[in-house]
């Protein structure tokens, strides 16, 4: 007959506190350095208000167009300084006015818990399709001053800056809604451009085709 | 009968006492915390903030006074630069407090004039030392600067501080911006 063991073999449990102890230290070093908002970056180019620009003026005789898009509380206005705006865009001139309005208008927007709500708000379906009609007719043209308001805040700047500085897919948007969810999944058409690299090789690289991509901040008017 | 007695006694407390140790052997054993599912739940508090472990040489930290207008930008900040941030109630260079805001304006600024004095002397301070460092060792100073800006901070306000970080040196201009959010969002 087997003997029975006397001793009971007990499966002792890791001890994990000193693991513990390091993970409890990682987590302040990690916590300081995340960042749970993801930052982004615009470029704007030199304001035509600030110092002088040492860039030497071109000589050619032909006038740049010097498109400006002013923002108001009213809307957007349209201004050229080296054309008619009206005659580019085809449209009848409203008396004397000074520029292209493009007045606001009523559209539904997503509230931040998510519901639709309609607002009177900046028309920027409009500003996108008088803006890529305009660089039809002036491919060569980039720069665009972008003047607002004493008192207009600078976040419908930023909000302008997106529809105007890249051509999207789609030529023209029937809502805001169809524009603004082609601009959150960046539907920009896309170009090939020649890239001289630092070894000093040229690649061709794809890139998002521009539509007024120098923007630059003007002076209150 | 007394010794049988004395006897029992001795051993009734012998029996008291082994029970006691043994109840109090077994209150030890049941007592020790099992750190296993706190492991578990720190383990995964450390992936997640690993995952969104930043590199990127400029942190922003939005707070009630600094919220960043959003925007669809695919660019990052790739490298240092000098900072300016405009929230609602101050200015600050390179995080170091400047000026005061109120209401949108600057104090001690008459409302026509676009430089800020202020600014330009503290800008003018961080283009001097950022020169020096760099003449020592060897690169060019790089005449560019990330605005931080919140986004219901008036335009004429924005106007005065490019304007001012534009004659003390700087001609490229970063706009800081939160990733994301839609046109057809209300902000």
């Amino acid at each position: 007959m087997a003997r029975k063991s006397k001793y009971v073999e007990v499966a002792e449990e890791l001890n994990l506190i000193p693991i513990m102890n390091l993970v409890l230290c990682l987590i302040p070093c990690v916590l300081f350095k995340t960042q749970l908002v993801k930052i982004g970056m615009i470029n704007v180019s030199a304001p035509s208000f600030g110092p002088a620009s040492s860039k030497p003026k071109d000589d050619k005789e032909e006038k740049p167009l010097g498109l400006t898009v002013a923002l108001s509380k009213e809307g957007f206005l349209l201004k050229a300084t080296g054309a008619n705006l009206f005659e580019v865009l085809g449209l009848t001139p409203d008396g004397e006015a000074s520029g292209v309005k493009i007045a606001k208008k009523k559209d539904t927007f997503l509230s931040k818990d998510g519901d639709a709500v309609e607002l009177v708000d900046y028309d920027f379906v409009a500003l996108y399709d008088y803006l890529s009609r305009i660089k039809d007719a002036y491919k060569e043209e980039k720069l665009l001053t972008l003047v607002g308001e004493p008192d207009l805040e600078f976040k419908y700047l930023i909000r302008t800056m997106d529809v105007v500085r890249f051509r999207f897919e789609s030529p023209k948007f029937s809502s805001l809604k169809e524009l603004s969810a082609a601009a959150a999944q960046f539907k920009y058409k896309k170009t090939k451009e020649e890239v001289t690299g630092e070894d000093g090789k040229t690649k061709t690289v794809e890139a998002y085709e521009p539509l007024w991509d120098q923007v630059t901040f003007g002076a209150v008017q | 009968m007394d010794q049988k007695q004395q006897m029992q006694e001795w051993l009734d407390e012998q029996a008291k006492l082994k029970s006691r140790e043994r109840l109090k052997k077994e209150l030890a054993d049941e007592g020790s915390v099992n750190i296993n599912s706190l492991m578990d739940a720190v383990t995964i508090i450390l992936i997640f903030l690993l995952m969104n472990f930043s590199t990127d040489p400029m942190k922003v930290t939005p707070h009630s006074k600094l919220q960043l207008p959003t925007s669809n930008t695919q660019l990052i900040a790739r490298e240092k630069t000098v900072t300016l941030t405009v929230s609602a109630d101050q200015i600050l260079v390179n995080d170091a407090p400047v000026i005061t805001v109120n209401n949108n304006e600057v104090d001690s600024v008459e409302a026509d004039k676009l430089e800020i004095p202020q600014l330009k002397v503290h800008l003018d301070e961080v283009v001097n030392k950022t020169k020096a460092l760099n003449a020592q060792t060897g690169q060019a100073f790089k005449d560019v600067i990330t605005i931080i800006v919140h986004g219901d901070i008036h335009y004429r306000l924005i106007q005065k501080v490019i304007f001012t970080a534009g004659i003390s040196s700087f001609t490229k201009f970063k706009f800081a911006v939160v990733k994301g959010g839609q046109l057809a969002q209300v902000q």
